[in-house]
């Protein structure tokens, strides 16, 4: 993985996750940071292309359905943004 | 020809079953080539509409919360496989309150003849 | 300016069931403005018995949300066209959320809806927005997503538009 390995902000971390936990319809206490989305909580592709739309809707950049199979859990989906956003975190 | 009590594209349910607490209800309907709006979709197969689903709910919903309900908002509306002319949907369906919103949310899961998930919605009405 | 009859060689939905009338304007990419005239006159009225009071002929939310979503496809539609050109497939109305009924349309009222891309990728669009009657607004769909399927070939396509065509039966189901 070429992204960033530094630990994630903590703040965008949890607006991620609050994002995530909407499409999901849990709360967000209820998603673990390694949880798997399809999994754990029972996700479909239609929720995981309504994850990628709303990251980037949010944080106003392009990720391209390709890293779709990548984005399996809340740590994953912050990596890909990051790479993608270019946080330096 | 049946009266209706309010403008409904078509009847979308057939059979409607109430939980005697009133909180639930569960609804049938048999799609059909033969309903007014659907020999326009599409003229050459017929395919129930997604948002016909979301009618088949609306009627269920009339009939527990009465019939001039309201849809206020769809808060979540998801269709997950298409019905085509002849196939059964299966509509089940729990009523509760918003007492922040003051409204009467919906939610319903609409199951095709073969038990495949075609629908899930969460919607609320008026009180 | 499209006018109806073009419409119709654009998208395979037929009378009484195509419920755009005319589009006003639309931009590539942008967002598409249509019109629906309600009428009394449409099959959803048909059933109400005289003594109906006024609110029984509020349009139907259902094919209000129709009307907006085929004014989506037309936009997406136009969009690819004047880009990588039309995929392969069939565009489905697969999900909405946050769509609020602030009022309702009664016959006579004509419908004007804004819909705008949010997001548009190679096999899914995301859209948002309103639909008026004049200058009241009535709705306003936060956000609808459509999802191109392979076209399924135990499904006759319509002359019309050979991508637009009856939908991928088998592969809806791993979405399930």
């Amino acid at each position: 993985m070429t992204a960033s390995q530094q630990a994630p902000n903590a703040e965008r971390l949890e607006d991620i996750r609050e994002i995530v936990t909407e499409v999901l319809e849990i709360e967000p206490e209820e998603l673990g940071d390694t949880d798997l989305f399809i999994e754990d909580h029972g996700a479909d592709s239609l929720r995981a292309i309504e994850i990628l739309a709303r990251l980037e809707k949010k944080y106003r950049v392009e990720i391209p359905q390709s890293e779709l199979p990548k984005m399996v859990n809340l740590t994953a989906v912050y990596s890909v943004l990051a790479e993608h956003a270019n946080w330096q975190d | 020809m049946s009266s209706q009590s309010c403008a409904a594209p078509l009847r979308a349910v057939d059979e409607v079953v109430v939980d005697p607490d009133g909180t639930s209800a569960a609804a049938r309907k048999r799609v059909t080539r033969d309903d007014p709006y659907l020999v326009g979709h599409y003229p050459d197969f017929t395919i129930y509409p997604g948002v016909f689903q979301l009618e088949s709910v609306i009627q269920t919903a009339r009939e527990l919360i009465g019939a001039p309900a309201r849809l206020v908002k769809i808060r979540s509306l998801r269709f997950t496989a298409p019905l085509l002319d002849g196939d059964e949907l299966s509509i089940a369906l729990t009523l509760s309150e918003d007492l922040v919103a003051k409204t009467l949310v919906v939610k319903a899961r609409c199951t095709r003849g073969d038990g495949t998930a075609a629908a899930s919605m969460i919607l609320e009405f008026a009180r | 300016m499209i006018e109806h009859g073009d419409i119709k060689s654009i998208l395979p939905h037929r009378h009484p069931v195509l419920l755009v009338d005319r589009v006003l304007e639309v931009r590539a990419g942008g967002r598409i403005v249509t019109v629906k005239a309600v009428s009394g006159s449409e099959p959803c009225y048909a059933g109400l018995p005289d003594d109906a009071p006024a609110e029984a002929y509020d349009f139907p939310a259902s094919l209000l949300v129709e009307s907006f979503g085929q004014s989506g496809a037309l936009l997406w539609l136009h969009t690819m066209r004047a880009g990588d050109g039309v995929p392969p497939g069939t565009l489905i109305f697969a999900q909405a959320r946050d769509c609020v009924f602030e009022g309702a349309a009664r016959p006579g009222d004509v419908l004007r809806h804004e819909v705008r891309i949010e997001t548009l990728k190679p096999n899914n669009v995301f859209l948002t927005g309103e639909t008026y009657v004049g200058d009241r607004r009535i709705a306003s769909m936060g956000s609808a997503m459509a999802v191109i399927r392979e076209t399924d070939s135990l499904s006759p396509a319509p002359a019309s538009d050979p991508t637009a065509a009856a939908a991928a039966v088998n592969s809806m189901g791993e979405t399930a």
